[in-house]
C-alpha cells in the first residue's frame, strides 16, 4: 500500500479531506481501486479521462461524506439540549432574515423599500433589530457555557476541548456568529457605513475609512465607554 | 397494508446486481456495472465507496475475505437479496405496464 500512496502524493494528500472515518475505512480500497482503473488504461487520452473523473467526483462526494459525517454527530453525539437550543437560536434570527429579503422583495416589485412601513417603526424594528438577536445570542452562548462546564455523559473530555469541539457546537456557533454579526452592525451603523459604503475605497485608503470611523458617534460612544 | 418502499439510487442498484453474480472486490463491482450499462454508467471511486459504505450501513452487503487479501471483497447479504429481488420486481411490474400501454397505444391508434 505505500506503493501506492507513493504513486499518487496528491492524491493521498487530497483523500484527507474526506472525515477521518471513512477515510480509515476506504483510503486503501480507493488507492487501489483508481490503481486498478489506471493500469487499465491504455492510452494517454484515457488516463487524462479517468483523472478528470476522479478529479469531478472528488469534491461533490467529500462534500457529501463530511456532511454525513457532521449529521450523523448532530444525530447520534450531540447532546439534545444543544440540538433544541441551536434551533431555537436559529428561530430567533428568521424575523431578521424575513424582514430583509421582505425589504428587498419590495425594493424589485414596486421600486422602493419597507422603510415607511410598521415594519421599520418602533416598536417591531427594535424586536426584529435588537431584541430577538440578542435573545439568540444570549441562548447561544448559555448554551454553549453549560456544554463547555457540564459533563453529559456522552461527550466526556476536558472542558477545553470541549470548548473548542467545533464538529458538536458548529450548530451553536452559526446562530451566535450571525447574531453577533447583526447586533455589531446595528451598534455601529454609523461607523460600518465608512467601511460597507464603498470597500473598495476604503481598502485602498485605510487611514481615510479609519478616519471616518472614529468620528461616528458609535464609536465615539464605544471609546468612551 | 404493504410497506412503501424507496427505490434504490441507480449507482446502488448497479452495485447489488454486479455482486449477484459472485463476491467481488471494489474495482471488479466497478467493470461489471460498467458493462452492465453497456459502457453508458462510469463511477469514480469516491462514488462508489460511498455507495458500498451506504449498502453496508443498511446491512444489504458485507464484507468478506477474498482470493487477494490486499482487497476487501463484498457479497449480498440475505437482506440484500430480498432487496435486490423487490426492486426488480418493480422493474418488471413497470414494464408489464409499459408494454400494456404501448398495446393500448396502438389499439386506439394515437400517441398518449
Amino acid at each position: 500500500m505505500k506503493n501506492i500512496r507513493s504513486r499518487f502524493p496528491v492524491y493521498t494528500t487530497l483523500l484527507h479531506l474526506y472525515p477521518k472515518p471513512y477515510r480509515e475505512r476506504y483510503e486503501d480500497e480507493i488507492l487501489q481501486t483508481t490503481a486498478d482503473l489506471l493500469d487499465d488504461t491504455t492510452n494517454t487520452v484515457d488516463k487524462f479521462a479517468t483523472w478528470s473523473r476522479i478529479a469531478i467526483d472528488l469534491p461533490a462526494n467529500m462534500c457529501r461524506q463530511q456532511l454525513r459525517y457532521v449529521g450523523g454527530i448532530m444525530i447520534n453525539e450531540t447532546p439534545n439540549y444543544l440540538k433544541r437550543n441551536s434551533l431555537v437560536s436559529g428561530l430567533l434570527l428568521l424575523p431578521f432574515i424575513l424582514a430583509i429579503v421582505a425589504n428587498g422583495l419590495s425594493k424589485v416589485i414596486t421600486g422602493q423599500g419597507l422603510y415607511h412601513s410598521w415594519l421599520w417603526r418602533l416598536p417591531a424594528l427594535c424586536i426584529w433589530v435588537l431584541y430577538l438577536p440578542a435573545l439568540a445570542l444570549g441562548l447561544a452562548l448559555a448554551t454553549y457555557f453549560t456544554y463547555t462546564v457540564r459533563d453529559t455523559g456522552k461527550v466526556c473530555r476536558p472542558w477545553l476541548q470541549r470548548a473548542i469541539d467545533l464538529k458538536h457546537v458548529w450548530s451553536l456557533a452559526v446562530p451566535a456568529a450571525i447574531a453577533f454579526g447583526i447586533l455589531f452592525l446595528v451598534g455601529f451603523h454609523d461607523s460600518a457605513q465608512c467601511w460597507v459604503q464603498n470597500p473598495a475605497h476604503a481598502v485602498t485608503h485605510l487611514h481615510q475609512a479609519w478616519q471616518c470611523t472614529t468620528n461616528t458617534q458609535s464609536f465615539q460612544a464605544f471609546t468612551r465607554f | 397494508m404493504k410497506r412503501r418502499m424507496a427505490l434504490l439510487p441507480q449507482l446502488s442498484f448497479s452495485i447489488l446486481m454486479a455482486l449477484s453474480l459472485k463476491p467481488r472486490h471494489g474495482y471488479e463491482i466497478m467493470k461489471q456495472a460498467e458493462e452492465d450499462s453497456l459502457g453508458k454508467i462510469h463511477i469514480a471511486p469516491g462514488s462508489l465507496y460511498t455507495a458500498i459504505q451506504q449498502l453496508s450501513d443498511e446491512g444489504l452487503i458485507e464484507e468478506i475475505e477474498g482470493e487477494d487479501k490486499r482487497r476487501r471483497y463484498y457479497k449480498l447479504t440475505k437482506k440484500g437479496w430480498e432487496r435486490l429481488n423487490a426492486e426488480l420486481e418493480y422493474f418488471d411490474n413497470t414494464m408489464k405496464l409499459a408494454k400494456q400501454r404501448k398495446a393500448f397505444e396502438a389499439m386506439v391508434g394515437f400517441d398518449i
